[in-house]
């Protein structure tokens, strides 16, 4: 994408395609994170305890969104 | 929040305004815009309210008298099942969803939703997930019984109805997730230059939070019913006692996911109000960072409060005290965020139109929720008001006078800005009082009900609870039929009008407003600089 631009490819094309393939990176990593939730709470449902399972999945999820909302507040 | 904008090249309609898309039933099948997709949203979210609410008469009426009247108990509480999951994950959902779509990419000056296709994607898998959960009520054994919480064992139990609710949730479930991972995506990433975080619009901050909420829950709820459908076809037993399984954890499972949904679902309201408020009382929004701190403290606290759904499972005593204190805490975010409402009206120049009597309207009712779910949260109390029609009560003033008046704000709102017409603002009013006023008559009375030990999900009653339940029907029927209004309203409003200027709204300030009404196709195809 950046050698586009050094190419000779207008800025705007270069600034849009860099925009596409972060946006494409933030989905990817987002589904991601839904299809470990997704998976990981059936499997750690399979291989521990209720408690156990209950105790991962949900320090799970509550770090997922401390980090994610919180790494915003920043900017 | 962002005011002073300056377009590049223009106003941002390069595109030309109408032309450049298809019509006919091909525009709204293969649409990928974010506008069509927003409005098809919309319409679902209020044919789903439609069709939640005809439910919820046919349980009012049932309630009128006591004794069996025009329902079997089976069917009235299969009623009960699908008017709680219709009017959740049919209605006020997809309504906020809808929201999100109109809004969002305008507010922060973004062509379109991040990812358009998936966008499409995402509505359409609605329709056939409604279908199939309504097909519950046509097969043998019909929808389910079980209330829309889905416990087991009784929904290990159930016929082909609860197959068919489980594939629906699914479907629900993926198209909430595709949703949010859009919203996330186009908020971090198209934004227009200038615009940061801390001056969007507090709308795109709640659904920011909403969309993160959803990814995390979602997909634990999708895990708990795969495991249920696991356990009525595949041999399974994880929470089915009779095979050393534990119904408990769905509880835990359920409410986990539950008590965020209720957030998931109010979040995108609070945003809602922060816009109106300010523009009908001409002033910025009174603490703007502090009304993103609650917010991000509310949706962290809603994860840490599920327990006090299940007080009366048998918790052991540290438990109930964490959860209790836990419940108790999330109000003071919520104080805050009431507190910087009533301040942003504080000497603002107030004017009462439609848009602004709802939010009035929300922040009055909702407060008034928000009371009762404090009441809730002390133990001793909740395991006395459980399964009462006091929580009946207390979650509809949640949910409907909060939710849905909110969302009627907003449409009143933006109405002038998506159809390019003025709304009929007497019938608007009209649609306010009538709802105001039928909404308490239908849902105050619950509470004295609940107080008095009327248990809910019954389909009959002992006789000295006839008469609230007699004014709550009729409160029913009267907030049911001041929905057509609202229906009419806007049907008039699309179809002609004195026409819209580009901001109807003297106090409105975000960049939605910078566009000519209606709003052009493409809308933003340069983004705007926010100064």
């Amino acid at each position: 994408m950046t050698t586009a631009g050094a190419v000779g490819v207008p800025q705007e094309d270069d600034f849009e395609a860099r925009r596409r393939a972060a946006a494409r990176r933030t989905g990817f990593g987002l589904l991601l994170v839904a299809l470990i939730f997704f998976f990981g709470f059936i499997a750690s449902r399979v291989w521990l305890s209720s408690d156990v399972s209950m105790g991962v999945v949900g320090a799970a999820v509550v770090v997922f969104v401390i980090v994610a909302v919180g790494r915003h507040l920043r900017k | 929040m962002s005011s002073i904008t300056q377009p590049i090249g223009g106003h941002g309609d390069a595109a030309g305004g109408h032309e450049h898309h298809p019509s006919g039933i091909m525009r709204w099948i293969t649409t990928t815009n974010h506008k069509d997709i927003g409005t098809m949203y919309l319409w679902f979210s209020f044919t789903m309210f439609l069709v939640g609410g005809v439910f919820a008469l046919t349980i009012r009426s049932e309630l009128f008298e006591p004794g069996m009247q025009i329902l079997r108990p089976e069917r009235f509480n299969q009623l009960i099942t699908l008017h709680g999951l219709i009017m959740i994950f049919g209605a006020l959902m997809p309504g906020a969803v809808g929201f999100a779509n109109w809004m969002i990419p305008m507010q922060i000056g973004a062509p379109d939703m991040a990812f358009a296709r998936m966008n499409n994607l995402s509505f359409w898998l609605l329709p056939p997930a409604a279908i199939m959960l309504l097909l519950g009520l046509f097969v043998p054994g019909g929808a389910p019984e079980t209330g829309w919480t889905l416990y087991p064992p009784l929904s290990i139990q159930q016929g082909m109805g609860m197959d068919l609710t489980i594939f629906a949730i699914h479907i629900m479930g993926a198209s909430s997730i595709m949703g949010s991972i859009n919203i996330i995506t186009t908020i971090l990433n198209l934004r227009a230059p200038g615009m940061t975080m801390m001056k969007m619009p507090l709308f795109c901050w709640s659904w920011l939070i909403t969309a993160y909420l959803l990814i995390a829950v979602m997909p634990v709820l999708a895990g708990a019913v795969t495991m249920l459908l696991t356990d009525r076809h595949f041999g399974t037993s994880f929470f089915d006692a009779a095979g050393g399984g534990d119904p408990v954890l769905f509880q835990h499972v359920f409410w986990f996911f539950g008590h965020p949904e209720v957030y998931i679902i109010i979040l995108p309201a609070f945003g809602l109000i922060s816009e109106v408020i300010p523009t009908f009382s001409r002033k910025p929004l009174f603490g703007y960072a502090s009304m993103v701190y609650a917010l991000c403290a509310i949706a962290i606290l809603s994860f840490l409060v599920w327990a006090h759904h299940m007080f009366t499972v048998g918790l052991p005593a540290a438990g109930i005290l964490f959860y209790m204190y836990a419940t108790m805490l999330i109000a003071i975010p919520t104080g805050v965020k009431v507190f910087n409402w009533l301040a942003t009206m504080w000497k603002g120049s107030i004017t009462l139109e439609a848009p602004m009597l709802f939010a009035l309207g929300f922040l009055f009712l909702f407060t008034t929720g928000g009371f009762t779910g404090l009441i809730l949260a002390i133990q001793p109390v909740d395991v006395q008001f459980q399964d009462t029609y006091y929580v009946v009560a207390h979650f509809h003033y949640v949910m409907v006078a909060g939710t849905l008046f909110a969302f009627f704000a907003a449409t009143y709102y933006w109405l002038p800005k998506w159809t390019g017409h003025m709304y009929n603002e007497t019938l608007a009013k009209w649609h306010f009082w009538g709802s105001f006023i039928f909404f308490n008559v239908a849902f105050f009375p619950m509470h004295f009900l609940g107080l008095a030990g009327m248990p809910r999900r019954i389909p009959d009653y002992a006789q000295q609870f006839t008469n609230w339940n007699q004014v709550s029907t009729v409160g029913a029927f009267g907030f049911g039929l001041s929905q057509l209004i609202l229906l009419y309203v806007v049907v008039m409003c699309i179809r002609g009008g004195k026409p819209a200027p580009a901001k109807p709204w003297e106090g409105a300030t975000s960049l939605e407003w910078t566009l000519p009404s209606p709003a052009p196709y493409h809308s933003f195809p340069t983004p705007p600089v926010v100064q």
